[in-house]
């Protein structure tokens, strides 16, 4: 920006001087023009007065008075304050509808797909199938062998081995297990909320 | 569900008129909150009465939170508001104006007494002593300098230096081009050092 250096600030230059952002130019100028620097002396006192005004306080009340007049409306639903939600600006509808489209999208590819893919699809979930039964049947068959390699296996299955021992060991284990919920109970149970107050 | 957000002023103008408009009383109660002093003080030193200010504010937030659904959250809220809350002063200005008489005495007045009689004396405003004790304190003066402003040159120092408004915004706010906002605004710089000018000598 080129200037002639007798030329005063203009009404653009002194706003960007008040903004702190001065031009080589001006700063030059101001340097040598004492009438330029009193004009931005005195706006300067005069934007940092204006901006030091206090706020002025409505009465007591005053938000009171506003909530009687304001109609509220009912509170939405869950499905409602969605709906509101995706339909309250074009960049929120327009995201809603890419993703229904990409969804129904892979949807329908999915659909096309397995349509003409029928053999495959088959073939795999036979062998997803036979693998899922065979990992299970192993897991069952060697949880097994482990108890029954456990030392302690032979004196338990001595215990319970009539009716009325077993009986008594299950009626034992239903009473462990409930006296350890109403114990869980009474330690997960919130303090009581009442505090006591200073009395004035 | 409504009244749900346990930190109400962390929350952005637009998400806590997302809460007012699903039904949530307390979100209407922030707005109020976060913009009554503001709106009141803009509207006040406008029309520099306090019962007027107060009304006028409150038509401003009835007028705005009642139309909530026809706010665009890509649209700055405060923007909005104080939109409504200028409209709101200047109709009412523009309407006193129509209503009083001239400086110089009804144009209708016969007689040069009905003259006298009809004239408005500057600085009369319908000021309560309040109001004088108010102009003594520090602020006071820069008050009455403000508003011996013409209402345009007003709304927009005030939108700029004391709100600290950009001016792009208070071109939105007001519907003037940038152009007339800056010249407004070093308009009302000027007088403003004019009629501060007795405090500095």
């Amino acid at each position: 920006m080129t200037r002639l250096f007798e030329q005063h600030l203009t009404a653009d230059e002194l706003d960007l001087v008040l903004e702190n952002g001065v031009p080589e130019a001006v700063r030059a100028h101001l340097t040598s023009c004492p009438d330029c620097t009193r004009l931005v002396a005195a706006d300067r006192q005069l934007v940092q007065e204006l901006s030091r005004l206090a706020l002025h306080v409505p009465s007591v009340g005053f938000e009171d008075r506003v909530m009687a007049a304001v109609r509220i409306p009912e509170p939405l639903t869950a499905t409602a304050a969605l709906r509101r939600r995706v339909f309250s600006t074009r960049r929120s509808l327009l995201t809603a509808a890419t993703l229904v489209l990409g969804l129904l999208g892979s949807m329908g590819a999915s659909v096309a797909w397995s349509l003409a893919h029928r053999t495959e699809l088959l073939a795999f979930s036979h062998a997803l199938k036979d693998g899922a039964s065979r990992l299970v049947w192993t897991t069952v068959q060697s949880l097994a062998t482990s108890l029954l390699e456990q030392p302690w296996y032979a004196g338990v299955r001595g215990m319970l081995d009539t009716p009325e021992r077993l009986a008594f060991a299950l009626g034992a284990a239903v009473i462990g297990w409930l006296g350890g919920m109403l114990l869980l109970r009474r330690l997960i149970a919130l303090p009581d909320q009442r505090v006591a107050h200073e009395s004035f | 569900m409504a009244d749900a957000p346990a930190n109400w002023p962390a929350l952005s103008d637009q998400e806590v008129v997302l809460h007012a408009r699903a039904g949530s009383e307390r979100a209407y109660r922030e707005l109020v909150r976060r913009y009554e002093r503001p709106i009141f003080s803009l509207i006040y030193r406008m029309v520099r009465d306090r019962e007027l200010a107060e009304d006028l504010a409150q038509e401003t937030f009835v007028k705005a939170l009642n139309a909530l659904d026809s706010y665009r959250p890509e649209y700055k809220f405060s923007s909005w508001i104080f939109k409504i809350s200028n409209n709101a002063a200047i109709d009412h200005l523009r309407r006193r104006e129509l209503d009083t008489l001239s400086l110089e005495g009804s144009p209708h007045a016969a007689t040069p007494d009905a003259v006298e009689a009809t004239a408005l004396q500057i600085g009369d405003r319908g000021e309560t002593p309040l109001d004088v004790v108010e102009a003594k304190e520090l602020g006071g003066e820069i008050e009455q300098a403000i508003a011996r402003l013409r209402p345009e040159y007003r709304q927009c120092i005030l939108l700029r230096h004391v709100e600290g408004r950009a001016y792009e915004e208070i071109a939105e706010i007001l519907d003037l081009p940038l152009g007339t906002v800056k010249t407004y605004i070093h308009r009302a710089r000027n007088e403003l050092r004019t009629y501060l000018a007795h405090l500095r000598e």
